[in-house]
């Protein structure tokens, strides 16, 4: 995700579904040079609260909806390890939704 | 406004491209070149005009003064415009702060004074750096702007604004107050810690009015503004990126939680009215005349009304245009009467708002529809909506295919949606076809600004997609511990969401 959209994985997803289970995992591709100061900078300015990883190659396998579109891409997987829902971009509602189905 | 130069970078980072998302349906995608079917409604939100500048232009604040819109671009730095009419937007001029690069100024937020005179310009040293600067330009000979001087500042300044001989500063943690002397004289009075993410702030009499994202609405009284205090906080669901003022009562961006309308019938106790949820992440909010309330919603405009009355209705959205790319995103709004001004990364556009006006307006989620992969002999599918976000009622006459092996289950052509009703069904794609497919369906309805409105649909994509094994990775935390994604999995659902820190 870009940095305009980040911290919103915090207020969007973390607070409201993480009490029910809800892991959020940010992962850092890495993709335009960022080291580890650069990144611990980033997350001290976000002032997220959820896990944040190195990404080791796997952003380039999902089949990402829209190829042409950049940052961010966010992958929902169910508690069965399948994946329930890609997309290109932050789209809250959506997202929400996505979420919820797998919460009921 | 958040610091977005690094959008840019995302752009540039995987060149431009095309699509057709949300009304832009360029030539090679979804059935270019058939008529508009005939709508008997009359569009209340009309395009008037877009200025001419050059593409990824990262258009970012935007603020009105009298006949004049300003805007602060990541490339073009501090522009000004003339809209004395409305369909012709007319450049006055453009600077670049001294202190920035030239070819890439940064600039960020803007701020004009009570009479024109003076624009503070906030612009960031670097893409990295969260240290900023702060330009004072001379704007009494707007087609001639000239810069009085720069304050360099350790801030990440997110909003600004003038409030008489103040200039206010929202700066991520903190506000900063400034008093603005002679020219380009600025300084600093006080710096009020203690707040979680703040985006922009407002000011009205003795009262600061900061939008936190994370901590809703602050209220901090600046009647010393060598010595600001927080007088109370209103938690506002969402997280709250921008406000606008308009006498007793205020308008918030809340983020993913919509729109949110406040009393301020006690101006240091503010009480949150109501909250209206909008389909994308409300960055922006501006008022306009009449009790109307413009909202950049990130993929679009939204227009309500009732702020006088404090029933917010929603009216319609308005699509990014044709040709802005499939990438740019609504950012900065401003408004002057029934006149609205968006931003988005690449241009900004003039609308006229007509109150008089009904409609309806459709919307479709998702954005682009990804088909999962199907087990042998069975269907793709893959459920998607359809909501009038109107206010008449909406008929849907048709629906059109870029593949045959498309279908909807369940839709009959005629189908009518009333104002704020919503409709799910199922698109479906043959058993068998196994072919990578980027294809379109248009709904072809009497929504008058987009009478075929256009669904991406995307199947058989290489790689892992819904319905499939994630790939059971095991992904380094920034201290070393390792987390694999089938442990994290059997806590509950996992959301991984890759960023870059652009």
């Amino acid at each position: 995700m870009c940095s305009l959209e980040f911290p919103d994985l915090e207020t969007d997803v973390w607070e409201p579904f993480g009490p029910q289970g809800v892991t959020v995992v940010g992962v850092a591709t890495g993709g335009f040079g960022e080291d580890a100061e650069t990144l611990a900078a980033f997350l001290e300015q976000t002032n997220v609260t959820f896990l944040v990883v190195w990404d080791d190659g796997t952003y380039g396998q999902y089949a990402w909806p829209d190829a042409l579109s950049p940052f961010p891409r966010q992958a929902l997987v169910d508690r069965d390890g399948v994946v329930t829902y890609l997309a290109s971009e932050h789209r809250p509602a959506e997202l929400r939704e996505a979420v919820e189905v797998l919460l009921d | 406004m958040r610091p977005m130069i690094p959008l840019l970078m995302c752009l540039l980072a995987l060149g431009a491209s095309s699509g057709c998302k949300d009304g832009q349906q360029p030539s090679s995608a979804c059935g270019a070149g058939k008529t508009e079917p005939a709508s008997p409604w009359m569009d209340p939100v009309t395009l008037l005009d877009r200025y001419d500048g050059p593409s990824f232009s990262e258009l970012l604040d935007v603020e009105v003064d009298g006949t004049r819109v300003w805007f602060c671009s990541g490339v073009l730095g501090l522009n000004v415009y003339s809209f004395e009419t409305p369909s012709a937007l007319v450049r006055l001029d453009r600077i670049a702060p001294s202190l920035g690069s030239q070819q890439y100024p940064r600039c960020q937020h803007l701020a004009v004074d009570a009479d024109g005179e003076r624009v503070y310009a906030t612009n960031r040293s670097s893409t990295i750096s969260r240290s900023d600067f702060i330009a004072v330009i001379d704007a009494s000979a707007p087609t001639s702007l000239t810069e009085l001087g720069s304050l360099e500042v350790e801030d990440s300044v997110e909003g600004i604004t003038v409030h008489g001989d103040l200039l206010l500063a929202a700066v991520h943690t903190g506000l900063v107050v400034y008093r603005r002397g002679a020219g380009a004289e600025l300084t600093e009075l006080s710096r009020l810690e203690g707040l979680g993410n703040a985006w922009t702030v407002r000011a009205q009499g003795d009262l600061a009015y900061v939008a936190d994202a994370d901590g809703g609405l602050v209220v901090v009284d600046i009647a010393d503004p060598a010595a600001p205090s927080v007088v109370t906080r209103l938690d506002v669901p969402g997280a709250v990126k921008d406000l606008e003022l308009a006498g007793d009562r205020a308008v918030l961006a809340a983020g993913a939680s919509g729109v949110a309308l406040v009393s301020l019938a006690d101006p240091r106790a503010p009480g949150l009215v109501e909250v209206e949820d909008t389909p994308g992440s409300a960055l922006g909010v501006a008022v306009g005349s009449g009790g109307a309330v413009y909202v950049s919603d990130w993929t679009d405009l939204r227009v309500f009304v009732g702020l006088d009355d404090l029933d917010l209705r929603p009216v319609g959205s308005e699509p990014l245009p044709q040709g802005a790319g499939s990438e740019s995103r609504s950012l900065g709004i401003a408004g002057s009467g029934d006149l609205l001004f968006s931003s988005n990364w690449t241009e900004l556009v003039s609308y006229r708002f007509f109150a008089d006006r009904s409609a309806p307006d459709l919307n479709v989620a998702p954005r682009v529809a990804l088909l999962p992969a199907a087990a042998d002999g069975e269907a793709a599918r893959t459920r998607i909506t359809l909501r009038n976000a109107g206010t008449e009622p909406l008929s849907v006459s048709a629906v059109e295919f870029g593949e045959s092996v498309l279908s909807i289950e369940d839709f009959p052509a005629g189908t009518s949606l009333a104002p704020g009703e919503s409709e799910r069904m199922v698109l479906q794609l043959d058993a068998g076809v196994t072919d990578e497919l980027s294809t379109w369906v248009n709904f072809v309805t009497d929504d008058p600004d987009e009478g075929r409105k256009c669904l991406l649909v995307e199947a058989n994509q290489d790689g892992v997609g819904v319905g499939e094994a994630a790939i059971d990775a095991t992904y380094l935390a920034l201290d070393g511990t390792p987390h694999r994604l089938s442990e994290l999995t059997e806590q509950g659902p996992v959301l991984l969401a890759y960023f870059a820190t652009f």
